[in-house]
């Protein structure tokens, strides 16, 4: 039986798994390559492997979960990390120097056709757990388009460590700074070879959203290189930005999920910022994954509340196959 | 040709499902050895696909061709 298990092994072990169900789920491949009866085989063979690695995914997750801290313990500390952080952000002594690596080999993913599969991938990146960020690229050189992934907060710790998004980087944000993770993100943009006429849309996730409107609003007054066209928070606090400094703007919040209303202030409604609200309750962590904004967009979809302008804008931005790559973001 | 693609993403897939194996020395109790089994079967059953479709996309082109 058990002698020695080392939790950051079991961790990777759930982030591979993870991968693989990315790699392994070629169904929208399969269609488009092979005759519809020959991709109906194929994806009936590959259904129940993808169903055997999500269910080792969730003993891997449920493996963690013995030998961590049980939420209430985990949001009970959060009470005791706020000191700390903001102090270390006013004294500023946290060595914040960004990095970016590579992360993996580039693979090749079909654009999401509606913005349900656009958080599907905000989400199977948010679980990997990884400071890690998506860019996909379309088109031919002189008409390219990137839609960038940023997940949200995955260190919780008061400590400083390589994962920049953390606590500290969530305070400078929400100070309306810029922050390592901030940084970081711009840096594996560039390195993914990302120009000024470029169209990008970022996707953001909690912090990634506030990094995604930090990355915009500093595009918008040219002090970044990039043509930010559309920017997609779910769960992110964005109720202090001003319209003005977002291009077109799509906020998803769940009004049972606390995190957006960190900034006790109400998103502004204009004509580029539209704010989605619905509700999916759950505990304090559940409300706010991903997985519940998800169920809320296939609530919205099934009331006709997807159907504007703005929906079909995202929905559209990119068509064809896209070059996939992944960036791992530091902080040293 | 087209097949080729496919089986290089299942590929892929297989090859990072063996990246998924546990390291002994790090993760080795019954529960790593039941995951290790699982994972090796998910991948037999990926890389056995991957020959159907290589193989049937060989023999439709030996049909194209009149052969055999």
């Amino acid at each position: 039986m058990a002698s020695r298990v080392d939790t950051s092994e079991i961790e990777r072990v759930r982030s591979a798994i993870l991968l693989s169900i990315e790699l392994l789920s070629v169904e929208a491949l399969a269609y488009v390559l092979l005759s519809p009866a020959r991709a109906m085989q194929v994806v009936g063979r590959i259904a129940p492997l993808l169903l055997r690695l999500r269910r080792l995914l969730i003993a891997c997750e449920a493996a963690l979960i013995g030998y961590a801290t049980t939420e209430s313990k985990v949001f009970g500390e959060l009470e005791g990390v706020r000191l700390p952080v903001v102090e270390a952000l006013l004294v500023g002594h946290v060595p914040d120097t960004a990095w970016v690596a590579d992360r993996g080999k580039p693979t090749q993913a079909l654009a999401p056709q509606t913005i349900g599969q656009l958080a599907a991938r905000l989400r199977v990146l948010s679980n990997t757990g990884q400071p890690t960020v998506r860019i996909e690229a379309y088109g031919p050189v002189n008409n390219r388009r990137f839609i960038v992934y940023v997940p949200g907060t995955q260190n919780l710790s008061p400590n400083f460590t390589s994962n920049p998004l953390d606590m500290k980087s969530n305070a400078q944000l929400m100070a309306g700074q810029s922050s390592t993770s901030s940084r970081a993100t711009v840096m594996a943009m560039s390195r993914a070879g990302i120009g000024q006429n470029d169209r990008v849309m970022l996707v953001g996730h909690s912090q990634g959203g506030l990094i995604a409107a930090d990355i915009a609003k500093r595009s918008k007054s040219g002090d970044l290189p990039f043509r930010v066209e559309q920017l997609v928070t779910f769960g992110s606090p964005l109720g202090l930005k001003s319209a003005e400094s977002l291009p077109n703007t799509l906020s998803i919040e769940n009004s049972a999920d606390l995190v957006p209303k960190l900034d006790l202030s109400a998103n502004e409604n204009a004509e580029n910022w539209a704010t989605l609200e619905g509700n999916q309750q759950g505990s304090l962590v559940s409300s706010h994954l991903m997985e519940a904004y998800e169920q809320i967009l296939v609530e919205k979809r099934r009331s006709g509340e997807l159907d504007g302008q703005n929906i079909a804008q995202i929905e559209r931005f990119a068509q064809g196959l896209a070059e996939v790559r992944h960036y791992e973001l530091g902080q040293r | 040709m087209v097949m080729d693609e496919l089986s290089t993403q299942l590929g892929l897939a297989v090859s990072n499902i063996s990246a998924c194996l546990p390291r002994s020395e790090l993760w080795s109790d019954s529960a790593a050895r039941a995951l290790a089994a699982e994972l090796e079967s998910v991948a037999a059953e990926v890389g056995s696909l991957i020959f159907e479709i290589v193989s049937q996309a060989a023999s439709s082109s030996l049909e194209k061709l009149g052969v055999g």
